[in-house]
């Protein structure tokens, strides 16, 4: 019986000792790990896609919550601005596509009511197949489309060139596209007025 | 390998006049025919290719027998000549001789002699050799030259040298069809220096099997699976897969059957493993070459994978006679 | 004195991969490239000698039939604040060792010295028997990945060592060149320790 009694203790000191040590670490790397991970994750995606900027995309981000009932959720809108005038916005939208979730940056121009590009942020999706979505010939074709269009591959009716092998995933690029072109055309402009 | 009784004689007894060496010469004799093809399809470049394999080869061997302090008069048995004869025939004619050193020392020193020599190893040396090749430099082993003599038929002119099974993977099989099945098995098709020439490889393996350095049993299993498995597919769809004939004479398939797969040390030992594994190396080629994305090693990653398999085929044997009832089972698992 | 043995055995009587063949899986894994190698063994260096120290201090308190469990607990804590900490100060070297900094948790390394050494020896001698060790475990790491770098990508730690002609062979920075270099190695050293 003491035996027991002094496993029990022992044990729950141990784990109660670490656990205190280790939620005081994550509070203190909290700041730090979001910052590289914005740094080495996000930034190169929205420098990509995004008009030459000034400021600090993420003092200036924006929590913003768009869609009802079911599909109510939030986003976070990076703004691009120069010299104080706010020159276009990003937003990372999701779509299933053939490994899991593929992330896509998109970005828009706000000043030509057009995309200024997108460029994949996450995606588990087959190497040299797959992937190869991140390539310019096809990612760039996205640039410049105006909102007002559904994108769609060219084997579904749409004016999209998939990537050989991978119309899976070139479909969930569309798809993430497409998700942010409406998210921009129903609440654009509040999102605007909320940056500036 | 016929055996006529079970009786074994007191000695003495003669001896067959079967050996290693033996069996290694007649090996490249048999490849004779496909080099012969190789070199009048690809030119000098083959003649020089194959040089540098042989040599190199009998050198790494030579090292090797002086490191692991084995007699060096192993070398007299043929066994490393064939093995870089084996290697050099599945590569491109004009490949850097320095790929052909590498290629030929890691089939010798890693795929043979780590693993204890001759007889020792657990996969065909030739096929790891080749593995650490398309692993390491798959553009420079992968980039065919044109084959002299060659007609190239319609739209297949404007496309770049490439082996016939590439062609059906990247641009379907309608463009692949343009080959016809009679030129590919005659060698006029792209590919390595050896393994193109179909005709020469069958008169090459039928010698084999009629001297009695292989089986039957390997090759004409590894045939009837790429036609039953070929076939299937075939029937399933052929606007989408190719037709059996078309897997028999493209790529290396005539090669693995009749020099790769019946490697003495990498198949089994018994009939019905040797029949098995045949049909088990021609499913997972097909598979591979339709489905996967290294089409063109399909049949020697097939071989390569059912390398693995082999002692559990060779488990596939008749009973022990004359045991007692208990330890029968006993003996099985042994 | 006996300080100093207990360090220096982990430097080659006792280096893990190669003479005790233990941590096999972060040692085929990580070491496509020196630098690689080395962050991975000085992440396993910290949790080795933090576990050590605590499981030492520990080794009368925790009672022998949970021992596995604690121990378990106490090197898991470490192992999560060594990814936080590589999460947040060295990141791009979090993003190529990805999931196997968590699996330090099982690196048998860790557990095998916790459960042979830590349990039965003092404070300081585990402080010196978890330093070894764990310097050892960095230094076989960072030299295979050097091996491997060179040779499958010309240059070692980063910088262009090979000519530029020369053609990286591959193989070595996959998976089964890793397998290939590291028999190679093990079979060296039993060679060198025969003679």
């Amino acid at each position: 019986m003491r035996d027991i009694i002094k496993m029990i203790v022992v044990l729950s000191v141990i784990s109660a000792t670490t656990g205190a040590a280790l939620s005081y670490i994550n509070n203190v790397t909290a700041k730090p790990i979001a910052a590289a991970e914005f740094q080495y994750l996000k930034e190169p995606a929205l420098k990509s896609i995004l008009p030459a900027y000034d400021n600090s995309l993420v003092e200036d981000k924006i929590e913003f919550a768009v869609g009802e009932g079911e599909s109510a959720k939030t986003i976070t809108v990076y703004p691009a601005k120069k010299d104080g005038k706010l020159l276009a916005i990003a937003l990372e939208t999701f779509a299933s596509s053939y490994g899991g979730d593929l992330g896509a940056m998109v970005g828009y121009d706000i000043e030509k009511k057009r995309l200024s590009g997108v460029s994949i942020t996450t995606m588990s999706d087959t190497p040299g197949l797959g992937t190869r979505t991140k390539e310019p010939k096809f990612i760039d074709q996205f640039k410049d489309v105006p909102l007002d269009v559904t994108l769609a591959l060219k084997a579904d009716g749409g004016g999209i060139d998939a990537v050989t092998g991978a119309s899976i995933s070139s479909r969930a690029v569309c798809k993430a596209v497409n998700d942010a072109l409406g998210i921009i055309r129903d609440n654009g402009e509040n999102i605007i007025s909320e940056v500036k | 390998m016929k055996s006529s009784g079970l009786i074994v004689d007191v000695g003495p007894h003669i001896h067959g006049g079967n050996s290693i060496a033996r069996t290694m010469h007649n090996q490249i004799i048999a490849l004779i025919p496909a080099i012969a093809v190789g070199v009048y399809m690809f030119g000098a470049g083959a003649i020089r290719a194959i040089a540098v394999a042989v040599a190199a080869a009998v050198v790494f061997e030579y090292l090797m027998l002086r490191a692991l302090k084995k007699p060096a008069s192993a070398l007299a048995d043929g066994s490393a000549a064939l093995t870089g004869l084996l290697l050099v025939l599945m590569l491109p004619a004009d490949v850097p001789w320095w790929v052909i050193v590498v290629g030929v020392g890691a089939s010798i020193v890693i795929g043979k002699m780590l693993f204890g020599g001759l007889g020792a190893y657990p996969f065909n040396p030739v096929i790891v050799g080749w593995v650490i090749l398309l692993l390491s430099w798959p553009g420079l082993i992968n980039k065919w030259p044109r084959p002299n003599h060659m007609q190239w038929g319609g739209i297949a002119e404007s496309l770049p040298a490439q082996t016939t099974i590439e062609i059906m993977k990247r641009y379907g099989v309608q463009m692949s069809d343009q080959f016809s099945i009679l030129d590919s098995f005659l060698g006029f098709q792209p590919g390595g220096i050896g393994s193109v020439a179909g005709l020469a490889l069958v008169i090459g393996g039928v010698f084999l099997i009629a001297r009695n350095i292989i089986s039957w049993q390997v090759p004409v299993g590894f045939i009837a699976g790429i036609f039953i498995f070929g076939g299937i597919y075939h029937a399933v769809d052929p606007t989408m897969y190719a037709s059996p004939l078309f897997h028999l004479v493209s790529g290396t398939t005539l090669f693995c059957i009749f020099f790769l797969a019946p490697e003495h040390t990498t198949s089994p030992n018994t009939k019905w493993g040797k029949i098995l594994f045949g049909l088990c190396c021609a499913a997972l080629t097909i598979v591979i070459r339709t489905h996967g994305t290294h089409a063109n090693g399909s049949a020697r990653f097939a071989i390569l994978l059912m390398n693995l398999l082999v002692p559990f085929f060779d488990r596939i044997r008749p009973p022990i006679l004359g045991l007692p009832k208990k330890s029968k089972e006993a003996a099985a698992d042994a | 004195m006996r300080f100093y043995q207990e360090f220096i055995k982990g430097l080659w009587k006792e280096i893990p991969p190669f003479k005790l063949v233990l941590g096999l899986c972060p040692t085929l894994a990580v070491t496509a490239a020196a630098a690689n190698g080395f962050y991975m063994g000085m992440a396993t260096t910290f949790v080795l000698v933090c576990s050590n120290v605590l499981i030492s201090m520990l080794r009368k308190v925790i009672p022998s039939k949970v021992r596995i469990a604690a121990y378990i607990l106490v090197i898991a804590s470490f192992v999560v604040i060594v990814e936080m900490m590589m999460k947040a100060y060295v990141f791009p070297f979090y993003q190529i060792l990805g999931i196997f900094i968590p699996l330090i948790v099982v690196n048998c390394i860790i557990l095998g010295r916790a459960e042979a050494f830590a349990a039965k020896n003092g404070v300081l001698y585990s402080f010196a028997d978890g330093l070894g060790i764990g310097i050892g475990f960095t230094i076989a790491l960072t030299f295979l990945g050097a091996i491997r770098e060179l040779f499958g990508v010309g240059s070692i730690w980063g910088f262009a060592v090979m000519p530029a002609t020369y053609m990286p062979f591959e193989f070595m920075i996959k998976a089964p060149g890793a397998f290939v270099c590291l028999g190679v190695i093990l079979g060296l050293m039993s060679l060198v320790g025969k003679k």
